[in-house]
């Protein structure tokens, strides 16, 4: 009772980090704003998340959705992009890293490189042997 | 006494203000029974208002910050802000202010300041009088806000997800 009438006065929800969710968890969030805020006004489930405004937010180049036993297919499948609400999303870019312009941050920087190097697969994979670290 | 809904933590109210709303509670018995607490001139009088949202506690929480220094955060925080932040910030609180829902994804890897973006959004909203939710995807993430939760509990999303299921938020 209590949650219901916090979600549906709610004007804005934040989501963070939502590139590791399954993407059925934001299907069924919307779902059930589109239920609860048809008894305020019954065009509104024609509204993605009931008329809310959404803002996710995160990096796919960080952990993507875990699915238990799941190869490549089910995984990407079951991430955000794959969903039926995705078509409707207004995306905004973030491009200058605000952690490394900050003075003496050469390790950082080093760091933030490394990380975009292994996201855009320009690293080459190095199966770890027993007893070897991998570089 | 003890049925004051005003024990609760959180909420923090002075002697008296605790007194008022003792006393309210008390004429709303006596109400239900077609009396009220000024039909007995012996009994103390109350200046309670109930607050708008009745008594919910969570709804309270979340108008119960303070309007003046959030703004104040906001106001800072916005000049700090680099190009990229300053678009992203003002579409969205356009979006906001036009009152017309909108699905936003705002794409960054780590240490570009999505962070600070959605403070900041938080502080100007609430500062003025706006609910704004924030959740996460992650325990660690979810502690980056202030009263910020784990989606799943938030909206007490199932464990187990299939195509036609809706949160487990009852009417």
């Amino acid at each position: 009772m209590k949650v219901v009438e916090l979600v549906r006065k709610v004007d804005m929800i934040i989501w963070d980090e939502a590139p590791m969710m399954h993407r059925r968890a934001f299907e069924t969030v919307d779902r059930t704003l589109r239920d609860l805020m048809q008894l305020d006004d019954a065009q509104v489930t024609e509204k993605i998340f009931g008329g809310k405004t959404m803002v996710l937010g995160g990096g796919f180049r960080q952990i993507l959705p875990v699915v238990p036993k799941g190869g490549r297919e089910d995984i990407i499948s079951f991430s955000l992009p794959r969903s039926h609400l995705w078509q409707h999303v207004t995306i905004l870019h973030l491009h200058m890293n605000m952690r490394v312009m900050a003075p003496n941050s050469e390790e950082q920087r080093k760091f933030a490189k490394w990380v975009l190097n292994v996201g855009d697969n320009n690293l080459p994979a190095i199966a770890k042997e027993e007893g070897v670290d991998i570089d | 006494m003890t049925c004051c809904k005003c024990d609760d933590p959180v909420v923090t109210l002075s002697e008296d203000a605790l007194k008022d709303c003792a006393l309210y509670e008390i004429d709303q018995y006596f109400i239900r029974n077609k009396h009220c607490l000024e039909d007995f001139p012996t009994l103390p009088k109350f200046n309670y208002v109930p607050p708008v949202h009745g008594g919910n506690r969570l709804v309270q929480e979340e108008l119960a910050y303070d309007q003046h220094s959030l703004t104040t955060n906001a106001n800072d925080a916005e000049d700090r802000f680099n190009d990229d932040q300053c678009n992203t910030y003002k579409t969205i609180l356009n979006v906001m202010t036009n009152k017309y829902g909108k699905l936003f994804f705002v794409y960054g890897s780590g240490g570009i300041g999505k962070t600070f973006v959605w403070t900041t959004l938080l502080s100007r909203l609430q500062g003025q009088g706006k609910i704004v939710l924030t959740v996460a995807s992650l325990g660690i993430a979810s502690l980056l806000f202030l009263g910020d939760k784990i989606a799943h509990s938030r909206f007490k999303i199932p464990i187990y997800l299939h195509n036609e299921l809706t949160c487990n938020i009852t009417q």
